[in-house]
């Protein structure tokens, strides 16, 4: 139960990892820890190379850009539960970081790690998704920017090079009158999800006007249930829209493993995409 | 050739300055190294809470840190908690008070955690407790006697 | 654990059956694999890499050509190896069946499969070995495809990778001789991008 020897490196500058990570092939970056440690404990992971991001100024905080809201990689999932500019312009987050691990987790845990890290039923992936957020990532040429549908490439394989860093998130800001809804169900609470649910619902006039529904732990990437949202435009945000919704969440395609089956998780989708719906309609009023 | 470094940290409010592989998680450092075992090691991968301290205030597992990373930073264990008279702190009192341990195995991580948590929140229902403590695994007490006791310091504590 | 798998190769049934027997040409088309070293007729030992998930795996181990029925064009590979981070072992016996299929030819696979040690658990995960072996065997399909397309005429692998895609700087015939773990990130990139048709 614990780690096999590595070379430990902290570099100071974002600059710097990047050069650590185009240098040594077998490296793992620690973040915020909570992920890569206990795996660092049992050896499912062994890497000669461990690049510690905790001492680089630069890459934390939240930054309200007006459209959009800039988070920093390393920023903490502490810091983003008790911030202004995460209560006022996307409370979802907020909310859901209640349901990530448990306080002591929190401290230390970063949204970049866990985007990173990828597991198919966290939380914070299934809200990036959500909002079409665009990642950040620095290379030893240069930046780019990988908007969130792109991120995912294989079970818990994120797109980024082995020789790049996730530096930033920037979440678009969702304006007008909307409301948001996050329902997940867990066997304990702070365990990973069986199956989450995050909504969001823009509504003018009595009619819905704008839908994202992100359902995470049903695959091994959040699925954005677009064939619903396509169909709630312009519906009255009531029972038998999001009724509709529901059914069609009861058709996605979802992993089996030897604890949950297809079908639960397929009918857990269904469930929870009508309580999310049924929730952002609740809290319409109270939105920036 | 193991990877080490000579690392300075502040425990309990005492300047402590070792050398640690690299390695090695902080609970190790603080209970082999240092001689503090009042942090207990449970589960080593981040789930059962006994071996919870706080690191510049904040309530954190010491076996999902590497030692390393505590070079500069403040570190108060179960062993920090009462008075330099040693007296006990409100939130002990009331585990003595309350029967909110039996083993004694979890209480390090409870007590930390608690303490952490009663400051931000001190008025807190018996449901946020519990939900406060979730992160934490006793395997005795059946949890009553940890919740009555951490609602009891609450009320003492704001009482003042 | 069982699995099927087939690949599609661009040459008539004869001549891709001398490709693929042609084991030091055609390893350097697996990617994260290395041939260390020719120990018989139809020995061979060297290493694999491969990713699970966050876990990077090396495998260096051998693997031997037990049969080969030249007038049904089967063959039969076993090869065994073990993590070189002393994480467990897999052993496998595979079978390669050849057939004609239109102008070229197709390669359907029998595997048989057992993980030892830690990296059992991840034959648990349904779904998950299939995965990774199915990409494996896919961009060794297309790596053997421009190989073989280097050699003679036909458009080898299709090079449509994804549209004006951040995520893709690299060419989907990336040269096969890279394989390290970085090169497999490459790999799973471009196959990605295909398998998402460039959509977002």
């Amino acid at each position: 139960m614990k780690p096999a020897p590595f070379t430990y490196h902290d570099p100071t500058t974002a600059d710097e990892a990047v050069a650590l990570l185009a240098s040594h092939e077998d490296a793992k970056i620690l973040a915020g820890g909570q992920s890569l440690m206990p795996m660092l404990n049992m050896r499912f992971v062994v890497p000669d190379h461990v690049i510690d991001l905790n001492r680089i100024d630069g890459i934390a905080g939240i930054r309200d850009a007006g459209d959009r809201i800039e988070i920093g990689a390393m920023t903490r999932q502490r810091d983003l539960m008790r911030d202004p500019v995460i209560a006022a312009k996307a409370p979802v987050i907020a909310e859901a970081l209640n349901w990530v691990g448990h306080f002591q987790t929190r401290n230390r845990g970063t949204i970049g790690g866990s985007l990173c890290h990828l597991d198919p039923a966290a939380e914070l992936p299934c809200l990036m998704a959500l909002y079409d957020a665009e990642l950040k990532v620095q290379g030893p040429d240069g930046g780019r920017t990988i908007p969130f549908a792109e991120w995912p490439l294989a079970y818990m394989l994120p797109s980024i090079g082995p020789d790049e860093l996730l530096t930033g998130i920037e979440v678009p800001h969702w304006g007008g009158n909307h409301g948001y809804g996050f329902v997940e169900f867990a066997r304990r609470h702070g365990d990973f999800a069986i199956v989450a649910v995050a909504a969001l619902l823009g509504v003018e006039g009595g009619k819905i006007t704008r839908a994202a529904i992100a359902i995470g732990g049903a695959d091994t990437r959040p699925i954005r249930l677009t064939e619903a949202e396509d169909a709630l435009v312009g519906a009255a945000p009531d029972a038998d829209a999001f009724a509709a919704a529901a059914e069609i969440a009861r058709g996605i395609d979802a992993m089996s493993d030897a604890y949950v089956s297809t079908a639960y998780r397929q009918r857990l989708a269904a469930t929870l995409v009508a309580r999310a719906l049924t929730a952002a309609a609740d809290n319409l009023k109270g939105s920036a | 050739m193991a990877d080490t470094r000579e690392i300075t940290v502040t425990v309990n409010g005492e300047s402590r300055t070792a050398t640690a592989e690299t390695r090695t998680s902080l609970g190790d450092f603080l209970r082999q190294t240092l001689g503090l075992t009042g942090t207990h090691m449970g589960c080593e991968h981040g789930v059962c809470g006994a071996c919870t301290v706080l690191v510049d205030g904040e309530a954190a597992r010491s076996c999902l840190m590497l030692a390393v990373q505590a070079d500069g930073r403040e570190i108060t264990t179960v062993e920090g908690l009462a008075g330099d008279d040693g007296a006990l702190s409100p939130l002990q009192e009331a585990f003595w008070k309350h029967h909110g341990l039996q083993c004694g195995f979890c209480t390090p991580g409870m007590l930390t955690s608690l303490t952490a948590y009663l400051r931000d929140n001190p008025d807190p229902s018996e449901r946020d407790v519990r939900e406060a403590i979730s992160g934490n695994i006793c395997r005795c007490t059946g949890y009553q006697g940890i919740v009555d006791a951490a609602l009891d310091a609450a009320k003492t504590m704001r009482e003042g | 654990m069982q699995l099927e798998n087939s690949f599609t190769v661009p040459a008539a049934p004869d001549a891709a059956w001398d490709i693929l027997l042609d084991v030091p040409r055609i390893a350097p088309c697996m990617p994260g694999a290395e041939l260390t070293e020719t120990v018989g007729e139809h020995s061979y030992k060297g290493n694999a890499k491969l990713r699970v998930g966050p876990v990077a795996l090396t495998f260096s181990g051998e693997a031997t050509i037990t049969e080969i029925d030249t007038e049904n064009r089967v063959a039969t590979v076993e090869a065994k190896g073990n993590d070189t981070k002393g994480r467990g072992a897999a052993s496998a016996r595979v079978e390669f069946r050849l057939v004609a299929d239109g102008a070229g030819s197709r390669v359907d696979i029998t595997s048989d499969i057992d993980l030892t040690g830690s990296i059992a658990q991840y034959g648990r995960a349904s779904g998950l070995i299939d995965a990774i072996a199915g990409q494996i065997i896919a961009d060794f399909a297309e790596n053997l495809a421009a190989e073989i397309g280097a050699s003679d005429a036909p458009e080898a692998a299709p090079a449509e990778s994804a549209p004006d895609d951040a995520a893709a700087p690299a060419p989907a015939a990336a040269p096969p001789s890279d394989n390290s773990i970085s090169g497999i990130r490459l790999f799973f990139r471009a196959l990605w991008s295909m398998i998402r048709g460039g959509r977002a």
